[in-house]
């Protein structure tokens, strides 16, 4: 690790100011890139001087604030705004090589700011794991019985909201079933107040079965599905055509000019030969 | 010489020269590959990709193209049969370099911008070796007495010993001629060049495979009048002049293998320079000898 | 006069070693203005990201390009580091540097030869890339891959060097050394080589360094800039390293630099292999990057300085990561240098640059 690096935020009106006193300092620019984030997008400017890189970082830009370019102070950065420009959506004014969209070109709009749903509910899960572990490190120091005492669990008002959520999308049997435990462990706890000893916990979750002993309950478990085939029962139908509907018209191409339209391959051979149209084709 | 000599001439050209040609054109892309260190492709490879090129689908932009080439290859077969049947020296140039024009013109013709950009090269090629080949026929005629060529039969002492500096000309532009590195500007053997493949670009089929036919009747051509030099009196004397045909085309061989690629100014001015001094001080001295 | 007309260059061009597009409008072969455009190869791996995680991600990050392979993947590895906190056993750093100064070598042979097939000198080309051969079969003596090697994984690196290998190693190198000089003499010390690229696509100090320029192009103008001489990992323990740098500024000048750097970097090697330390080649990594973690990191490709940025979202997968090429920052310089040249000059001058246009696009 024999550079340093540091992240400094600045505001998006200082940016191009703080670039210039850059430039003038003597630091070479090395690059500008986005980060997508909830609250709009992060950009970061790169700059490094004798070993030591500098990031600014401008956070929060949204559609609604244009973004001054810094190719006249540093034309190297005309890639990285026009990659912004289409990938995030950053609104970038007066960039000095401007490709108005045709840098890559891609084909949905600002891609990087789509996230997956999964990629979403990692980020949530993620999240929560921390919010809990800083939430359980407060309540570790939150007033304990005498040392030794077992631990006793205290039922607060965030965990019978967290606890009432769930038990909402859960049957009415299971719903039962957490109640009956839960009436149990206050009543142990208030055991264990009392002075009574305590019994050994139950481990609160049993292990997984493996999937050998899983398997067979799958089995019986999947629906039985009715072979349905759209046509006629013979063999060759069934194995080709079962999820493609005949006879049904191709999709029309895209209005572009008649001299400009390509043939596919099926009308040009058509076009070429004399035969009558085959049976298979979907005209 | 007489009409049916030539014709007869033109006709054994156009049958012998291709078949001596690619087995030269072979044996060049040999020599090149083990001097780069590789084995390179069979000896027979050229005839195998004219025989493909020839069977290829006629996608050009013009047809006219082809009409141009097979002009061109019927030049080129007509300045060989002057040649090897012994007529007139400076005819044969003259015809040769009209079979240069028509390539350029097939050429043109496609109107692709990498196709005319080598187009315009090729005609500052022409330009470039066509002093120093006037300049050496001049010297032939002086050194023999008269342009024919069959003449050097009845010589009492080959011609180059009357025209060396001439010669050395004359091998400089045969480099030229030969489309060889330094001067392949216009289109070379190798796709690796900055107009793709300059005049030949938008050639494809049939009518590449007329360059190909042409280039290899070139080469023979060319050869001969290296060999020409160093032919005199009887029959015996041939053998001398195809061994130093031989020696001429291996020596563009390497000086291929060995240099890289000039821009075209590069190429006019040492032409122009090599045909002045060269043939000028060859000229004089004739003159005054 | 003669008339403009434009020739489109590229994206498909025989030269050309990967897919750019210049529309050069030329008059009478002189190019007035040359317009870059890029975006035949963005394959979107920056977003890929999202879906394969951390570990997953140096195979990704590997195949950004064929040439750069080891560099990318090394330098994600390293920025990853940095933003866990690892730290990797200097064994590993060592064996990294060693696979990183053999990719140098092999990527600077490589473009020699490209130079030499640009400006017409086909057996030279051929020659350079018999020795290139060379160093692909010491990769794959060592890896197993003679252009990807997937070596290098988050921690440290997946195999070893033992030391028969390592002399075996040496030797090889030694040899390849004394063919290369040989090469290099016919590279620089030949008049029509010379005349092909001296006066070339010069671009003065001033402006490479107002244009940001990286890598051995800005070095043959004088930018005294190169990130080894940062000593990050095994570097800082070498015992002197000075960049190469060149005044001419041309294009000879770039064939120079290069030319140069490879011995450098076989003395480099033969330093580090002497001094390897025993030790571990890796440690386990596990867990996550922590939420709005981030770090950046750079790395000196043959080509330039490269600049690594990842974010952290307490997930596997990374929340952003960012791999700046250097032919991104070196295009404008390309742009600016491609003014009033000949046609016969636009591929050597975008040669020159070392274009590595799947880096640029991603």
């Amino acid at each position: 690790m024999k550079f340093e690096s540091e992240f400094t935020p600045i505001a998006l009106d200082e940016l191009h100011h703080e670039a210039a006193v850059m430039k003038v300092d003597g630091w070479r620019f090395i690059q500008t890139h986005a980060v997508n984030t909830d609250n709009g997008i992060d950009l970061y400017y790169s700059f490094m001087k004798n070993g030591h890189i500098k990031n600014l970082k401008v956070a929060g830009v949204t559609k609604e604030n244009p973004v001054p370019s810094i190719t006249d102070l540093f034309l190297a950065a005309f890639v990285f705004e026009n990659e912004a420009r289409e990938l995030f959506g950053v609104d970038m004014r007066d960039i000095a090589i401007d490709f108005s969209g045709a840098l890559y070109a891609p084909a949905i709009d600002e891609p990087m700011t789509i996230i997956t749903p999964e990629q979403k509910a990692a980020r949530e899960k993620a999240r929560k794991a921390k919010a809990a572990k800083e939430a359980k490190g407060d309540e570790a120091s939150a007033p304990a019985s005498a040392e030794g005492a077992p631990r006793i669990f205290v039922m607060t008002p965030e965990r019978r909201q967290r606890l009432d959520a769930k038990l909402a999308t859960m049957s009415p049997e299971k719903v039962a079933k957490v109640e009956a435990a839960l009436k149990a462990r206050e009543a142990e706890a208030a055991a264990a107040a009392a002075g009574a000893p305590a019994r050994p916990q139950k481990p609160l979750r049993r292990p997984l079965p493996t999937l050998a002993r899983l398997r067979p309950l799958l089995w019986k478990r999947l629906p039985s599905k009715p072979f349905r085939s759209t046509t006629t029962s013979s063999p060759r139908l069934r194995s080709s055509t079962l999820t493609r509907p005949r006879r049904c018209a191709p999709p029309s191409p895209p209005a572009t000019a008649r001299h400009l339209r390509q043939p596919n391959w099926r009308q040009g051979r058509r076009l070429r030969s004399s035969m009558p149209l085959s049976r298979t084709s979907l005209h | 010489m007489s009409f049916i000599t030539t014709l007869i001439g033109t006709i054994a050209f156009a049958i012998l020269a291709p078949i001596v040609g690619c087995l030269l054109a072979g044996l060049d892309r040999i020599i090149s590959a083990r001097m780069q260190g590789r084995v390179g492709p069979p000896i027979l490879q050229p005839y195998y990709d004219v025989r493909k090129l020839i069977a290829k689908d006629n996608v050009t932009v013009s047809g006219v193209d082809g009409v141009y080439m097979s002009a061109a290859l019927v030049f080129t077969a007509f300045a060989g049969g002057i040649f090897f049947s012994g007529g007139n020296l400076l005819m044969s140039a003259f015809i040769i370099t009209m079979a240069g024009l028509f390539f350029i013109m097939a050429a043109y013709s496609s109107r692709s911008p990498y196709a005319e950009l080598g187009a315009g090269r090729e005609t500052v090629q022409v330009m470039s070796y066509e002093p120093m080949v006037l300049l050496m026929a001049v010297c032939f005629y002086m050194a023999a007495g008269t342009f024919n060529v069959s003449s050097v039969f009845g010589l009492s002492a080959p011609v180059i010993l009357y025209t060396i500096p001439a010669f050395i000309g004359f091998l400089f532009i045969l480099t030229i001629k030969l489309r060889k590195s330094p001067f392949d500007l216009s289109t070379s053997h190798h796709a690796h060049q900055e107009l793709v493949r300059g005049t030949t670009t938008e050639m494809s089929g049939k009518t590449l495979a007329k360059v190909e036919v042409m280039h290899w009747c070139e080469t023979v051509l060319f050869l001969g009048w290296t060999g020409m030099f160093f032919i005199w009196g009887g029959p015996l004397s041939l053998i001398l002049g195809i061994v130093v045909a031989l020696a001429a085309w291996f020596f563009e061989i390497w000086i291929d293998n060995n240099f890289a690629r000039v821009k075209w100014q590069a190429m006019l001015r040492s032409a122009w320079t090599v045909a002045l001094v060269c043939g000028g001080i060859n000229i004089i001295v004739l003159m005054l000898v | 006069m003669g008339k403009k007309s434009i020739i489109p260059f590229g994206p498909q061009h025989p030269v050309l070693p990967e897919p750019i597009h210049l529309d050069l409008v030329v008059e009478d072969e002189v190019v007035l203005e040359a317009t870059p455009q890029i975006g035949f190869i963005h394959r979107g791996l920056e977003r890929l990201v999202q879906t394969k995680d951390y570990n997953q991600f140096i195979y990704v990050a590997e195949r950004i390009c064929g040439i750069c392979a080891f560099g990318h993947s090394m330098g994600y590895a390293e920025t990853i580091e940095r933003l866990m906190g690892v730290e990797v056993p200097k064994r590993a750093e060592y064996l990294r540097v060693i696979w990183h100064e053999l990719s140098r070598i092999h990527s600077h042979i490589l473009w020699l030869g490209l130079a030499a097939d640009a400006f017409g000198h086909e057996a030279l080309f051929m020659h350079c890339w018999r020795l290139r051969e060379r160093v692909l079969d010491l990769f794959e003596k060592t890896t197993g891959g003679r252009v990807i090697f997937s070596v290098v994984k988050v921690g440290g690196v997946q195999r070893d060097i033992d030391k028969s290998m390592l002399d075996e190693f040496i030797s090889v190198l030694d040899g390849i050394k004394d063919e290369y000089i040989q090469i290099c003499n016919a590279f620089l010390n030949e008049p029509s080589v010379y005349n092909r690229t001296a006066g070339i696509g010069v671009i003065s100090p001033e402006d490479a360094w107002n244009l940001s320029m990286v890598g051995p192009f800005a070095r043959a103008s004088a930018v005294n800039y190169d990130v080894r001489m940062l000593g990050n990992g095994a570097y800082g323990d070498l015992s002197d390293f000075q960049p190469i740098l060149s005044n001419n500024c041309d294009c000879y000048a770039r064939m120079e630099v290069r030319a140069a750097e490879v011995p450098q970097s076989i003395d480099i090697i033969k330093e580090l292999a002497a001094r390897i330390p025993a030790g571990d080649i890796a440690v386990p990594v596990k867990g996550a990057p922590d939420i709005d973690a981030e770090a950046c990191n750079v790395l000196e490709q043959p080509r330039g300085e490269c600049f690594y940025y990842a974010k952290g979202n307490g997930t596997k997968y990374l929340d952003r990561m960012r791999m700046r090429t250097p032919t991104s920052q070196n295009i404008a310089g390309m742009a600016v240098a491609l003014k009033g040249c000949d046609v016969a000059d636009v591929n050597m001058i975008v040669l020159t640059i070392d274009p590595c246009i799947s880096c640029t696009e991603r």
